[in-house]
C-alpha cells in the first residue's frame, strides 16, 4: 500500500522500519484501495462481483434464473456497445498526442494474444478437449479476454509508471476489438450471411451512430432532451450489433473515436452522461457473466494455459514495449496483471456470437480466469513490485 | 552508477521474463500429455430451481411454454431441415439392396401416384455432417430454403438415414450431454416444418430398452401410442439428447445415441473405403 492517506505504508514507513500490519489492517487498506463493495467504485473488485453473480446465478441458488438471464442479453448487448464506446473516446484523445503509447500497448496485447491462443490451440489439440466451436475462434476469444487489461491497481498520481500503465491498459484494448471484427467472420455461420457484411457492419454502423450522435447531442434544446439522444444513439449502437450479429464492442469503438475525433463536443456530451451508468453497467457485466458461467470440466481444463499463458504473454508484452515508454517492463507488467471487465466483456460476446456450450465454456474460463487475476494482483503483485526494486 | 543499476534491473527483468516463459511451456507440456476425461463427465451442471420458486404461484402452461421455447433456442444451431422428394427410378436402382418395408413393395410404389414432398430435421453429428431420417421412396433433394441441390455423403435405406453434407457450424452430436430417460416424462418433439425447425411438449409413458436388429445398441420402445413419428428428434427438457424415432415394427422406439454414433461411424467408414 503506497499511499498514507489510504491507511497503508508510505516509503517513508518502509525507511524507519515500521511494524508489518495486522491481517485485519492489511485486509481493511487492501479493501480501501481496492475500493471493494462499491465504495469508491471508480476501481472494480471484479473478483467479487463475478463471486457474486455465480452464488446469484442458476446454477447455485437460482435467484438469477435462467430466463432471466436471457432476458439481460440485450442489456448486455448495449452495456458492450458503452464499453466500446469508452475505449473508442480514450483512443481518440491519446491517438494524436501518444503514437508510441499506443503502439506499445497494442504490441503488448498483440503479444498476450498471440501466447494465450497459441497455448489454446496446442492444448486443445494435444489433449482432445471437446469444444464445439471451431478451435481457431476458441484460441482468438480466449487470446483476445486474456490480453484485456485494467490498470486498476495502479493510481495515476503515485508514480510516473502508473501514469504511464493506466494509459497502456486504456489503449490496449484497441486492437483486440478490431481483431474482434475479423473473428465474428471466423464464427460459425457468418458466411452464410455474407462474409462483407459481417466484416463491414460494425463500422458502416458505428460510423452510423457516430455520425447520427455527433449531429443530434449538441443540438438538444434540454438536458432531458439530449439524455434521450444519448441513450438513443447507445440503444441504436447495440441493438443493431446485435440484429446483425456483429460485435458490439467494435460499434461502440467507431462511435466514440467519431465524437471525440469529430469537431465539437458530442465525446464530452456522452462521457458526462456514461458517468452516471459506467459503474452500474460494469457491476450489472460482472454479476451477469458470474451467473451465466456454466461449471464444466472443459473450462477447467482450459483454465491453466489461461492462466499461465496470460502471465507469460503480459510479462514478455510489457518487456517489449516497456522500451518504447520508458518504464521499468516488471512495473508495467505488474500494473497490467489485473483484467479488468474488458476481459469479462470479450468473453461475453463471443458467448452472444458462438452457439451452443462453446461460449459458455470460454466464459466460464475467463470469469474464472479473471477472479484469479484480480486476486493475483490484489495479493502477489505488490510483493512482486517489491522484490524487483 | 544510474547506468550499472539501470543495465542490473535490465537483466533481472529479463531473468523473470525468461522464468515466466520456461515455466509457462514447461506446464503446458506436462498437461498436454494428458488426455481429456471421456463426455459423459463432461456434462455442464443442470441448472436448479430458485429458492422462492416453491413459494411463487406457477403458470403451468406459461412455463411449458417458455422452457419449451428456450429448448428450440438451445438445440436450433445444431439442426437443419432437409427437403425430401420421392425418388426417380434413378434412385430406387441405386437403392436397389434397399429391403423393403412392410407394404411398401416396388410393385405398389410404381401403382400409387407420386408422393408429395416432406420436410425432416438432420442433426449434425460431425463438423461438415448431419444425420436425417430419410422415408422409403424418397431422397433428401435440398436444404429448406437453399436451392443448391444437397449432398448425400452416404446412405442407408433399411435404418431410413442418410448422412448430408453441411457447412461446419453448431454443436454435434458427439458434444451433445445425453439424457438416460426413464420414461414417464415431458419430451421436447422437434419435427421439421417447411420455415425451419418446430417442438412440441409430448408426454411418453412407459420405456424400455429392447434389441432391434437394424442397430447396433438397444433401443427405447415406447409404450402406448404417443404421438411422435419417425424422424423426430427427441431432447429432455433440459436440452439433453435423448435419441431419434424410428420405426420398431407396429410401433416406434427411440434410438439412443450411442446407436447413432456408432452407425455414423460406420456410414463414414463405408464412404472412406469406397
Amino acid at each position: 500500500m503506497r499511499r498514507r492517506e489510504l491507511g497503508g505504508r508510505d516509503p517513508l514507513d518502509r525507511r524507519l522500519g515500521s511494524p508489518p500490519p495486522s491481517p485485519f489492517a492489511w485486509l481493511l487498506s487492501l479493501l480501501r484501495t481496492r475500493s471493494a463493495l462499491g465504495l469508491a467504485p471508480s476501481l472494480t473488485p471484479a473478483a467479487l462481483f463475478l463471486l457474486l453473480g455465480a452464488v446469484a446465478g442458476p446454477h447455485a441458488l437460482g435467484f438469477l434464473s435462467a430466463p432471466l438471464l436471457a432476458r439481460l442479453d440485450l442489456a448486455v448487448t448495449i452495456a458492450l456497445a458503452i464499453l466500446g464506446i469508452i475505449v473508442g473516446i480514450a483512443l481518440g484523445r491519446e491517438i494524436r498526442s501518444a503514437v508510441r503509447l499506443f503502439v506499445a500497448a497494442s504490441l503488448e496485447s498483440l503479444v498476450t494474444i498471440v501466447a494465450v491462443g497459441g497455448a489454446t490451440v496446442y492444448f486443445v489439440h494435444a489433449t482432445h478437449v471437446p469444444i464445439a466451436a471451431p478451435l481457431l475462434v476458441l484460441a482468438i476469444a480466449l487470446g483476445l479476454s486474456a490480453s484485456a487489461s485494467s490498470a486498476t491497481s495502479a493510481d495515476p498520481d503515485s508514480e510516473p509508471v502508473a501514469a504511464v500503465a493506466t494509459r497502456v491498459a486504456d489503449l490496449d484494448d484497441v486492437l483486440p476489438i478490431v481483431v474482434t471484427i475479423g473473428a465474428c467472420a471466423l464464427v460459425p455461420g457468418a458466411v452464410d450471411r455474407g462474409l462483407w457484411m459481417v466484416l463491414l457492419a460494425p463500422i458502416v454502423v458505428g460510423a452510423a451512430v457516430g455520425a447520427i450522435g455527433w449531429l443530434l447531442f449538441e443540438r438538444a434544446e434540454s438536458n432531458a432532451e439530449r439524455v434521450v439522444f444519448v441513450l438513443g444513439a447507445l440503444s441504436l449502437a447495440g441493438g443493431a450489433a446485435s440484429y446483425l450479429r456483429v460485435s458490439p464492442l467494435a460499434v461502440g469503438l467507431i462511435a466514440g473515436g467519431i465524437w471525440t475525433l469529430a469537431p465539437g463536443r458530442a465525446d464530452r456530451i456522452v462521457q458526462d452522461d456514461l458517468r452516471k451508468v459506467q459503474h452500474p453497467l460494469v457491476v450489472l457485466l460482472l454479476v451477469t457473466a458470474g451467473a451465466m458461467a456454466t461449471p464444466s470440466l472443459a473450462a477447467v481444463w482450459l483454465l491453466t494455459p489461461y492462466l499461465l499463458f496470460r502471465l507469460a504473454g503480459k510479462v514478455a508484452g510489457a518487456w517489449l514495449s516497456a522500451r518504447l515508454v520508458e518504464v521499468s517492463a516488471a512495473d508495467l507488467a505488474a500494473y497490467l496483471m489485473s483484467p479488468g471487465v474488458l476481459a469479462v466483456a470479450f468473453a461475453l460476446n463471443f458467448r452472444q456470437l458462438l452457439p451452443g456450450t462453446a461460449g459458455d465454456v470460454i466464459l466460464s474460463t475467463v470469469a474464472m480466469g479473471t477472479a484469479a487475476f484480480e486476486l493475483f494482483a490484489l495479493a502477489v503483485v505488490p510483493h512482486w513490485r517489491g522484490a524487483t526494486r | 552508477m544510474a547506468a550499472e543499476e539501470l543495465q542490473d534491473r535490465s537483466r533481472r527483468e529479463t531473468r523473470l521474463l525468461v522464468l515466466v516463459v520456461v515455466v509457462s511451456l514447461a506446464v503446458l507440456l506436462l498437461l498436454a500429455r494428458f488426455r481429456f476425461p471421456s463426455a459423459s463427465i463432461t456434462t455442464a451442471v443442470a441448472p436448479t430451481p430458485g429458492p422462492l420458486a416453491g413459494l411463487a404461484a406457477r403458470a403451468a402452461f406459461e412455463d411449458m411454454a417458455a422452457t419449451i421455447g428456450t429448448l428450440l433456442t438451445r438445440v436450433s444451431p445444431s439442426l437443419l431441415v432437409v427437403q425430401c422428394e420421392a425418388a426417380t427410378a434413378a434412385d430406387k436402382s441405386a437403392h436397389a439392396p434397399a429391403r423393403p418395408r412392410q407394404g411398401r413393395g416396388a410393385g405398389a410404389a410404381e401403382a400409387t401416384p407420386p408422393l408429395p414432398p416432406q420436410f425432416a430435421v438432420a442433426l449434425r453429428v460431425r463438423t461438415d455432417l448431419a444425420l436425417v431420417h430419410v422415408p422409403a421412396g424418397y431422397v433428401p433433394t435440398a436444404f429448406a430454403g437453399v436451392a443448391t441441390p444437397i449432398t448425400v455423403v452416404a446412405s442407408d435405406p433399411v435404418r431410413e438415414i442418410a448422412l448430408v453434407r453441411t457447412t461446419p457450424g453448431g454443436e454435434f452430436l458427439d458434444g451433445w450431454p445425453v439424457a438416460t430417460f426413464p420414461g414417464f416424462g415431458y419430451v421436447g418433439a422437434v419435427d421439421a416444418m417447411p420455415g425451419g425447425p418446430t417442438i412440441q411438449p409430448v408426454f411418453v409413458g412407459r420405456a424400455d430398452l429392447a434389441p432391434d436388429d437394424h442397430w447396433p445398441a438397444p433401443v427405447l420402445t415406447l409404450g402406448g401410442q404417443p404421438a411422435l413419428g419417425a424422424g423426430t428428434w427427441l431432447f429432455s427438457m433440459d436440452g439433453r439428447f435423448v435419441g431419434l424415432v424410428t420405426r420398431h415394427g407396429d410401433t416406434v422406439a427411440v434410438v439412443p445415441r450411442e446407436a447413432l454414433v456408432a452407425v455414423v461411424a460406420e456410414l463414414v467408414r463405408g464412404v472412406a473405403t469406397q
